[in-house]
């Protein structure tokens, strides 16, 4: 069974809904372990990103993958597989979070009020021409929050459409909360290095 | 958006840092999870139906998982117990 598998990766790698399809009819943890290979380390990078602590995302991986293969039989193939593993991440990193900091809602409240006051324009180039290793300290000095909607835009590349489905808030509110992220993440640059992040 | 902006930069550097040894660990909870899961399969359907007619349930023999003759009283009442009445 196992070999069936290997010899036809040779050639053309199966799909993530096949090694779903085959894990639900022949019950062979290899095709889960496949799909582990394939998608443990942007799981272990999304924890990381979110929970801000190794051993902790290093346990939430191992939650999440074993959540996800109890509740494999539930996938659909509405959605990608990858979207289905990421929501579950995510959810599951969110949850630890408010419970950890005993938050019962991570985005506050007057993000869901559209704000009139004028707010500085931030470029998106402040934070993605940033130094690497300033923006890993930026990001650890934000609030969970601020840090969560600017790595599912700017790491994962999600629409405000998706964020704002996922938070169940209006896409004006989200757009409001990326923009107050990225003014606080301009304020943590200049407090930690003394300069403007375009001031190299 | 470019492919390697700095919050790319950092993912990459995010995933290498992965712990080879929690595939062992995951593999291993997800066998286990497996194996009970198939355990309870084959064995649950059996337990749950004949619980329900250690509680009164069904048609005596018909669904039960057990061997002819074990648990479930049988049909026919034993040798040893008279019928009620005969005194």
């Amino acid at each position: 069974m196992t070999e069936a598998v290997s010899s036809s990766s040779a050639g053309a790698q199966p799909s993530d809904a096949e090694l779903v399809a085959r894990y639900l009819v022949e019950q062979n943890p290899y095709y889960f372990t496949l799909l582990y290979r394939r998608y443990a380390s942007k799981v272990y990078a999304k924890c990381l990103s979110m929970l801000a602590n190794e051993a902790q995302a290093r346990d939430a991986v191992q939650d999440i993958f074993i959540k996800v293969f109890l509740n494999l039989s539930r996938f659909n193939e509405k959605s990608a597989f990858s979207t289905w593993l990421y929501s579950i991440t995510y959810n599951y990193c969110i949850d630890l979070i408010r419970r950890k900091k005993n938050m019962p809602v991570l985005l506050a409240d007057d993000v869901s009020r559209v704000s009139d006051e004028p707010m500085p324009e931030v470029p998106d180039s402040v934070l993605l021409e940033m130094k690497q290793e300033r923006l890993d300290a930026v990001l650890k000095h934000l609030s969970e929050g601020d840090r969560i909607v600017l790595l599912m835009k700017y790491m994962d590349d999600m629409s405000i459409k998706e964020m704002a489905d996922f938070f169940n808030k209006t896409e004006s509110a989200i757009k409001m909360q990326i923009m107050r992220a990225k003014i606080r993440a301009q304020a943590v640059y200049h407090q930690l290095y003394g300069h403007d992040p375009l001031v190299s | 958006m470019s492919e390697f902006n700095a919050f790319k930069r950092l993912e990459h550097e995010w995933m290498s840092q992965l712990p080879p040894e929690l595939e062992f660990q995951v593999s291993s909870q997800v066998r286990s999870a497996a194996a009970a899961g198939r355990v309870a399969d084959i064995f649950l359907p059996c337990a749950l139906r004949t619980a329900a007619h250690l509680v009164g349930g069904g048609a005596p023999g018909k669904y039960s998982c057990l061997p002819p003759g074990r648990g479930i009283m049988g049909d026919a009442l034993p040798d040893w117990r008279r019928p009620p009445g005969r005194f």
